[in-house]
């Protein structure tokens, strides 16, 4: 099977996969304590007529399974309402998340393969040296470090104290100078522990791969040991990370929550807490297929990315 | 001048047991297009010996002594360049287990021409059709198709044969093969043998040949080193050897070579297990094993010495016998006990080999 | 003047937000020191409780836990009230946290399951008195309709409560709201522990003259607020400010949190505000007199006009009032309304279906909004447009508020407010961590902040950098106990646990000095209800007898 008709196949197999993530996020929205009309109303008494009202205008007062027909067929057509909860367009909230998710998602997603490739392939390469060591500490550092802890220590000493950066986003379009500066704090708070893991990973993967049999070959050829080593044994060893790094993607996506907080980002990660909080039906489930579409692609992308790297894995 | 002189190379490897001298002391020749077989069990030290030339020994091992001199020039004191420049180019290798000696993401004909490339000024088209042409040369048929395959599109012989391809890239004075035709069915085998032997017979590249099979030894070299236990215990020219072998440890290892129709795959086997290389035995390293063993073979390690002359092995006389044994300088009281008998059906004893069919390859 | 500042509703609205806790730790176990089974009563407290033990026939040490929302300030609360209940040997207290949605389940269903628990909860009342018990203590709201989780039930409470609702009368209402403190602190159903205050912090550079608005959602008034008398010189065109967390509805008949309400707050006006010091101010009307018990004339300011460039008439007000019919928050119009006799373009006749004591002051919380809205051609959801100094600009969700100056506002200046805001544009970053709001305005990033953590203030008022305002508020912290429960059942017991709560190590040890000790319901910012002597007197004779 070619590589563009399996991609077609993986697409189209993900849309039960996608029906059967939001179908849940239904029920399980169900199984949660409270009731949306109680945001809608803010606690206060209503008449019944008045609540009756409301649930109707929302279709909160269909059964669970028919809402989420209703919701399933204005979905389909990209149209996902207007939320009980602030009564705009869920539409037009998500679209303005997303970019945001997506640019310090997808910064930190680099910066994690920019400083953990390079790290790993020292690491591996030097096994048992002072830059082994190093980046050992580094790596372990960087996982064990809650972001939360490493985003206010990045905020206070490098925005607070030092004054190099702003503590709040600047009033500037997202694609500007202003903000691709202001996102290098958020960046290394959210790109840290992934870049750490990257570095541990590709570590391991290499240290199993010199040992290979072909990298002899290689050396015998009279190969540079540079080439030997970026050439043959990284492509080798980047699967596990290729592995990793799609799920990380994803993980950036939706995962960024305190980020989002400490840095006042305006992300998916905070519309989808607080969402929840409201039991803002519409606009979680909204969220919910954004990020599981996100994930799909991201294994999608995982899933070429491997076939790219290793012939030997063909669909 | 020889093309290659090994000169007491010795290789250690620090295990968690303790320091293995996988390779102790050896010192052997091979001259300008001459073919030499290196035989011996596995864990002799032999594939070592052979990564030693090209200095490709890796942590935790390390080459710890002797001279590896290449037209003359001491392969241990090159710099890294100029050993780049060596490997290859003018000493290439042909690994056992093609399928792993293959980097299974590149194409083959990639792979080979980055050989090319590595050590020539050429064009990526010129090398492109010097991967081909070689890729022809080792014989596989549509050699541009197949240039774009990958390893794992080959079968175990078309491998070893792009190995080899690989190896010749740029026509090296010496071919090192470790276990060329190990782990390949007999008439792959076979005709990775053939394929080697032509280019023993066609070109001036040396061949040194390492394998635990004597049958391809004898199939084509012209002389062979014995090593057992990191020491190289006799050195002869072929027919010497097969005819006359004259240390007892060459004569197990002909004994012990597989029957007609037993299974070719079978590791020559000597009786005994192989000594302990952390601790090797004392005196000569094959006593424990030897059916003539006296007491004196515990105490006094046996030098290489030429067998008629019972003079040490100082000349550089390639068609010299030579073997370690103390019987060869006098010290062994009761001699060594036994006879060879060259047959023409396979029904030999112990003691005995068929010689016929091992020199044919045994094709079935 | 709009958003939802003053009134009862803000309390149950604002339940939620406040209700929410920081952080999340693990519980602390102290054991308590379990004499015996026949404990030796020490003190005052003791011997209550081991006389409502007695009563109740419950052998000590009775087992029960205290319910959280999860968050470092809420589990130290816990953890001391767990200290000082088992110091009497009378409880085997444990701590339980939850997350917040759990928990607002547990309290909705605490009562009808016999929960044996102890809920530690924040309310926020407004400027009526009416604010503060209504919700919380008639019997007419347990939960789940209402917010009177364990089920309290007291015909006397329900009097004074009704009665104080539809008293107009200020000295009346003060009696009546007196004597119903007294009642519930001697009942003690909760217990009162403290009352917030609000903080805010502002850059002296570029700021000065703020003052804090008491209640949260009023925050921004102090911008610019002529009808009060009160606004803040700048040092620049644009006053930076900041919201603790996103705008949910910007529509009045929807809109039901804080952050929503301090947004609009500048933008929409009422028919009358509550200014700085709780006292009614025209802002809208320009003047009214009470006709009959039920019955207002108003006379609306002249030359009011729109963002969008209607002019205010009474229709205006009659159909902003009437357009809460059938929304979320029609309990704020007709809790009391009935209709209006438009007299004349400006003048009119508000009828109460019932006398109404708050009336005034619930005014201050409707909105007065334009025909384009009523009549559905604008959707105040996406662009707010009200009759307020500044007009909406632009938002952009989960990041910043923007306003501009409205060159057409009524006020014409006077002696202490000039005719035109100093600020151009009013911009409010939406920053939900407290420790980047503190780092933002330490930057310069925003001049003024309302969320600063508690524990920096002091340093923050000792720098010469900084303006530091606080008053006392409307929110206050209680304990929930569990009436229909064990020995809770006895008003001894849950008067003498009301006698250990530790106050003032709560006030200092959490909040770090942040707000008062609260002895009475309502807070001491309704000083005609709350003043120092009535609280002393309460406080002496039911919670710390000499």
């Amino acid at each position: 099977m070619s590589l563009g008709r399996y991609v077609l196949t993986r697409v189209l197999v993900t849309v039960p996969v996608l029906l059967g993530v939001t179908a849940l996020t239904f029920s399980f929205l169900h199984v949660l304590p409270g009731d949306p009309i109680d945001v809608i109303v803010g606690f206060r008494t209503v008449s019944p007529a008045t609540e009756a009202s409301i649930r109707a205008e929302y279709h909160l007062d269909e059964p669970l399974w028919k809402q989420y027909l209703l919701w399933l067929r204005d979905a389909i057509a990209l149209e996902f309402g207007r939320s009980p909860i602030s009564g705009r367009s869920v539409t037009a909230t998500i679209g303005r998340r997303l970019p945001a998710t997506l640019a310090l998602g997808g910064a930190a997603w680099l910066l994690a393969l920019a400083i953990g490739v390079p790290a790993g392939i020292v690491a591996a390469v030097e096994r048992g040296e002072p830059a082994d060591e190093l980046t050992r500490l580094g790596a372990l550092a960087g996982i064990a470090t809650p972001n939360f802890w490493l985003g206010l220590i990045l905020l206070l000493v490098f925005s607070v104290r030092l004054g190099w950066f702003r503590v709040i986003p600047p009033d500037a379009p997202l694609a500007s100078l202003a903000m691709a500066k202001f996102m290098i704090l958020p960046t290394i708070t959210l790109g840290t522990a992934s870049a750490a893991l990257v570095t541990r990973l590709l570590r391991s993967s290499m240290r199993r791969e010199l040992d290979a049999p072909y990298v002899r070959t290689a050396r015998a050829k009279g190969l540079r040991e540079r080439t030997v080593i970026l050439k043959h044994v990284l492509r080798n060893s980047l699967l596990p990370v290729v592995t990793v790094a799609g799920l990380q993607l994803a993980f950036l996506v939706d995962g960024a929550v305190v980020v989002e907080q400490i840095f006042s980002w305006p992300g998916m990660g905070r519309l989808l807490v607080r969402s929840i909080l409201q039991r803002d039906y519409p606009v979680i489930q909204a969220a919910v297929l954004v990020i599981g579409v996100s994930i799909v692609l991201a294994n999608l992308l995982v899933d070429i990315v491997y076939a790219l790297l290793d012939p030997r894995i063909r669909y | 001048m020889a093309l290659l002189e090994v000169e007491d190379l010795t290789v250690q490897f620090y295990t968690d047991d303790g320091v293995v001298r996988a390779v102790d002391g050896i010192s052997y020749e091979i001259r300008a297009g001459e073919t030499v077989g290196l035989v011996g069990e596995s864990g002799a030290g032999k594939s070592v010996a052979s990564l030693a030339l090209l200095r490709l020994i890796r942590s935790p091992g390390e080459i710890v002594g002797g001279q590896i001199r290449f037209d003359g020039r001491n392969l241990l004191e090159c710099t890294d360049r100029e050993l780049r420049d060596l490997r290859g180019n003018d000493i290439a290798m042909v690994f056992q287990d093609a399928d792993a000696a293959l980097n299974p993401v590149y194409t083959v004909g990639e792979q080979i021409a980055e050989a090319v490339r590595a050590h020539g000024d050429v064009t990526d088209a010129e090398a492109r059709d010097r991967a081909i042409a070689l890729l022809e040369r080792v014989g596989i048929p549509e050699p541009a198709t197949r240039y774009a395959d990958y390893p794992h599109e080959f079968s175990g012989g078309m491998q070893q044969r792009v190995v080899i391809a690989m190896a010749l890239a740029c026509d090296p004075a010496l071919l090192v093969c470790d276990e060329p035709t190990t782990g390949l069915d007999v008439t792959v085998q076979a005709g990775i043998l053939e394929l080697l032997a032509e280019l023993a017979r066609e070109s001036d590249t040396a061949i040194q040949l390492v394998t635990h099979d004597l049958g391809i030894v004898a199939e084509l070299c012209d002389r062979v080193l014995v090593q057992y236990a990191g020491e190289i215990v006799e050195r002869a020219p072929v027919e010497e050897l097969y005819y006359d072998p004259k240390h007892p440890y060459t004569v197990g290892l002909l004994a012990s070579i597989p029957r007609l129709g037993a299974d070719s795959d079978r590791l020559a086997t000597v009786p005994g297990p192989t000594p302990s290389l952390v601790d090797p035995p004392t005196g000569c390293r094959f006593h424990p094993r030897c059916p003539y063993a006296e007491p004196a073979c515990a105490r006094r390690h046996p030098p290489l010495v030429e067998t008629d002359s019972e003079t040490p092995a100082a000349d550089d006389d390639p068609g010299a016998h030579l073997a370690a044994c103390l019987e060869y300088t006098g010290d062994l009281e009761d001699g060594l006990d036994y006879e060879v008998l060259v047959r023409n059906e396979t029904d030999g004893e112990s003691h005995e080999r068929e010689r016929e069919r091992t020199e044919r390859g045994e094709p079935e | 003047m709009a958003g939802n500042s003053g009134g009862r509703d803000e309390g149950r609205l604002r339940r939620r937000s406040l209700l929410e806790g920081v952080g999340a730790l693990g519980v602390t176990g102290l054991a308590g020191c379990i004499r015996s089974n026949d404990i030796e009563a020490d003190g005052p407290a003791e011997e209550l409780i081991q006389e409502g033990f007695e009563a109740t026939e419950i052998e000590p040490p009775f087992e029960t836990t205290i319910a959280i929302t999860e968050g470092t300030e809420r589990s130290r609360f816990a953890e001391l009230l767990e200290v000082a209940l088992e110091d009497t040997g009378f409880f085997d207290v444990s701590v339980s946290e939850y997350k917040w949605t759990t928990y607002l389940d547990r309290l909705n269903t605490a009562a009808a399951n016999d929960a044996n628990a102890l809920f530690i909860v924040s309310w926020t009342g407004g400027w009526d008195p009416d604010d503060y018990v209504n919700v919380l203590f008639h019997s007419e709201n347990h939960t789940p309709d209402g917010l009177n989780i364990n089920h309290y039930t007291s015909d006397t409470v329900d009097d004074y409560i009704d009665n104080g609702l539809e008293e107009t009368d200020p000295d009346e209402r003060v009696d009546i709201y007196r004597q119903l403190q007294e009642h519930l602190v001697a009942d003690s159903p909760v217990s009162f522990v403290r009352v917030s205050e609000a903080s805010h912090v502002w850059n002296a550079d570029a700021v000065s003259g703020w003052r804090a608005y008491p209640l949260e959602s009023g925050t921004y008034n102090a911008v610019y607020a002529p009808w009060a008398g009160v606004y803040t010189d700048l040092d620049g065109d644009e006053f930076v400010g900041d919201l603790g967390s996103d705008i949910s509805a910007t529509d009045p008949v929807s809109m039901n949190d804080t952050a929503s309400s301090q947004a609009t707050q500048l933008v929409y006006e009422g028919l009358t505000g509550v200014d700085f010091d709780g006292s009614v101010r025209p802002v809208l009307a320009e003047e009214w007199e009470q006709l009959d018990a039920t019955t207002y004339r108003f006379t609306l300011r002249d030359g009011v006009q729109f963002h969008n460039g209607e002019e205010l008439t009474a229709d205006h007000v009659k159909k902003s009032f009437e357009r809460y019919e059938g929304t979320p928050r029609e309990s704020d119009v007709y809790d009391w309304y009935e209709t209006i006799d438009i007299v004349d373009d400006r003048t009119m006749d508000v009828h109460c279906w019932r006398e109404y004591g708050p009336f005034e002051k619930r005014l201050f919380d409707l909105p007065i909004v334009p025909m384009a809205a009523i009549d559905g051609d604008r959707d105040l959801e996406s662009e707010p447009i009200g009759t307020g100094p500044y007009r909406f600009a632009d938002y952009q969700p989960g990041d910043h508020w923007r306003l501009e100056r409205f060159d057409d506002y009524w006020f014409g200046g006077s002696e202490g407010v000039p005719a035109t805001p100093p600020a151009e544009t009013v911009r409010l970053e939406i920053i939900t961590e407290a420790a980047s709001r503190q780092g933002a305005l330490e930057v310069g990033d925003i001049d003024f902040s309302s969320g600063v953590p508690s524990a920096s203030l002091s340093d923050l008022a000792a720098d010469d950098a900084y303006g530091v305002d606080r008053r006392i508020g409307g929110g206050f912290d209680m304990v929930i106990y569990p009436l229909y429960h064990g020995p809770f059942t006895n008003e001894l017991v849950r008067r003498g646990c009301n006698m250990l709560i530790p106050r003032r190590t709560i006030l200092e040890d959490v909040y770090h000095g942040l707000g008062r000790p609260a002895y009475v319901p309502i807070s001491p910012l309704l000083e005609d209800y709350t003043d120092e002597a009535f609280e002393e007197r309460i406080a002496e004779e039911y919670v710390q007898p000499t």
